[in-house]
């Protein structure tokens, strides 16, 4: 995926790839990064740094009628006033958010 | 180092792509498409996950022989790591099955599921003629979460001999339920499965869902699930 967005931008050194992983996505991030290690050698991001954003868990409380971050994943209910809420706005997300290139040969 | 010391060294500033797609675009969109074509044929897709050995393939090939027998036109597709076990042991329900041996992934994919329909249209089994589509996906309560199989019902399944709370060990995948069964009901007494934490469980990773209890050897709450599924 990466190899095909910088090819579409014209080419070049991959120094930094920005992931986005909500809670829920079911990513153990040590697992990530060490399969990163093995998948980014011989590939235009093979200096690269992985760089990861972790997005709690974020539901809309009907009752107090807000998006509220959730301090753990469960219980799936507003941490203010208790109402369970299964409407989850964030932490779902796996997500290639940004790629940071140099030029190649430099 | 500051910036104009990074730009020398890179003759020239860095860029950065701003790309913010999802990894699993590919899945999704593949998924979206082959919903999208399911319900314009009118088949239901039930995508059915639990853990090893929580009674999947019991339950379908009940499933499968209960609805033949009112008539339905019913098929399956089983993923597992290796044997054609399942699709044998469903197929003994006289239902058209494939069987997918992904070799080592622990969850299938939508390009996997178009493949076996592919197929089955070349062996001249219309896809489109189904009714219900019953997909008994590896047994793996993590990585089936993420993979949208372009089902109409996702059903995850927790046996009584499991323990009651699975679903706060597993959250994500209970929380993408469109149903949970609680199957090997006939077995609650004897495991002392305490139902009110189970329930309770649930709610909390998934609230509000509904929730149905069954035993494919008893026969107790099929009615319901069949409903369901049909």
């Amino acid at each position: 995926m990466v190899e095909a967005e910088v090819a579409a931008a014209g080419g070049g050194r991959v120094e930094a790839v920005q992931l986005r992983i909500g809670q829920l996505a079911g990513v153990h991030e040590a697992a990530l990064r060490f399969a990163f290690e093995q998948a980014r050698e011989g590939s235009v991001a093979e200096q690269a740094t992985l760089c990861i954003t972790d997005l709690p868990v974020a539901v809309f409380c009907p009752r107090c009628d807000r998006i509220v971050e959730l301090p753990q994943i469960t219980p799936l209910a507003c941490p203010a006033c208790r109402q369970p809420t299964g409407d989850i706005r964030q932490g779902q997300e796996l997500e290639l958010e940004s790629i940071e290139l140099s030029e190649v040969g430099t | 180092m500051s910036v104009s010391e990074t730009a020398s060294v890179h003759a020239g500033l860095p860029r950065i792509l701003q790309v913010r797609t999802k990894i699993l675009k590919k899945n999704d969109e593949l998924a979206r498409e082959m919903r999208a074509g399911f319900a314009a044929a009118g088949v239901r897709v039930v995508n059915v996950v639990s853990s090893p050995g929580a009674g999947k393939t019991e339950l379908l090939t009940e499933t499968l022989r209960q609805l033949r027998d009112r008539g339905a036109a019913v098929a399956a597709i089983v993923g597992d790591l290796e044997t054609d076990n399942d699709a044998r042991r469903l197929a003994a329900s006289g239902a058209p099955v494939r069987q997918i041996m992904t070799h080592g992934l622990c969850h299938l994919e939508a390009d996997m599921v178009q493949a076996e329909l592919a197929a089955w249209e070349a062996e001249g089994l219309a896809v489109a003629g189904l009714q219900t589509l019953l997909i008994e996906n590896v047994g793996n309560l993590v990585c089936p979460t993420s993979w949208d199989l372009g089902e109409s019902l996702r059903v995850v399944l927790m046996s009584v001999t499991e323990g009651e709370d699975k679903p706060l060990k597993y959250p994500g995948l209970f929380n993408t339920a469109d149903l949970v069964v609680i199957t090997k009901i006939d077995l609650a007494e004897a495991c002392r499965f305490d139902r009110a934490a189970a329930l309770a469980a649930i709610e909390q990773v998934r609230p509000g869902v509904s929730v149905l209890e069954t035993s494919a050897i008893t026969g107790q709450g099929l009615d319901r699930w069949l409903a369901a599924v049909q």
